[in-house]
């Protein structure tokens, strides 16, 4: 029972902070909106007994990845950020009709799909860990290389124009 | 502890199953594509993204706790990986043009515009 409770409050928060990100005023506030969201989706995954990923998710996501996005954004001008107009009604409509019809196809996708019997399966550190360096040992060094991808071309982008 | 009465019968549908996280991760998805499409500043378009991939990890997470298959976590740990490589790169592509045009605005950046 408490478990429900828990789940509605969590999605009605992180659906509320969904709607904050996307209609929020400054960028500061919608990043902040965002660190929101995830919080609550984490705590979502420990409902889901996964524990871990909810971990990871308050550390990478809301920790590193959305304080590097609040630097960015206190980094610039945010005078004249916020001063970057919105759409027209016409894009929100059209946004609100496409936003609408992604989500009454996903409602026919998952009205097929089968619930199976609930096994608990806990993301403890020990079993994905396992899953991880057995089944995804080559995913997993590919995406080292790709880390170095992305560290590299930071490095030549954050570059002075050297011309 | 076993259910009363199982979600995918339709007789109770306030017991949480694998439905609920779903339509969650749906309506996150739609929230999302709402910002992607009616935000005009290249920051918080990128913001965005993170919100709909956001939501296609809540339902990873939740297809693998239902199924009782640890892939779904395994590769919710890739798509972090993938989001937090993206977001660097295309974060220091903003802070270069912000530099050159001295705009965020998507609406003025528009030379691949013919």
């Amino acid at each position: 029972m408490l478990e429900n409770v828990l789940f509605y409050i969590l999605a009605l928060g992180a659906l509320i902070s969904g709607v904050g990100v996307v209609r929020s005023r400054s960028a500061v506030y919608c990043v902040l909106w965002l660190v929101m969201a995830m919080c609550f989706t984490a705590g979502l995954f420990i409902l889901l007994k996964a524990f871990l990923v909810a971990v990871i998710q308050v550390m990478v996501y809301a920790g590193a990845i959305l304080v590097l996005f609040l630097f960015i954004v206190m980094l610039m001008d945010t005078q004249q950020m916020n001063a970057v107009k919105g759409a027209g009604w016409f894009t929100k409509v059209v946004a609100v009709i496409a936003g609408t019809t992604f989500f009454i196809a996903l409602i026919a996708v998952i009205r097929t799909v089968r619930v199976p019997q609930m096994t608990a399966i806990h993301g403890v550190p020990e079993t994905i860990g396992k899953v991880l360096f057995n089944q995804f040992v080559l995913p997993f060094e590919l995406t080292s290389l790709l880390i170095l991808a992305a560290v590299t071309s930071i490095v030549v982008l954050a570059k002075k124009d050297s011309q | 502890m076993t259910p009363v009465c199982l979600p995918s019968m339709g007789s109770c549908p306030f017991v949480v199953g694998l439905h609920h996280y779903l339509v969650v991760s749906g309506l996150l998805f739609g929230i999302g594509l709402y910002g992607l499409l009616t935000r005009r500043n290249i920051l918080l378009i990128l913001l965005s993204i993170e919100l709909i991939l956001n939501a296609a990890n809540l339902s990873f997470v939740a297809f693998s706790s239902y199924w009782g298959n640890l892939t779904g976590q395994v590769l919710v740990f890739f798509t972090m990986i993938v989001a937090a490589a993206e977001v660097t790169v295309g974060l220091a592509i903003v802070v270069l043009l912000f530099r050159k045009k001295k705009t965020t605005s998507v609406d003025d950046l528009d030379t691949l515009k013919w």
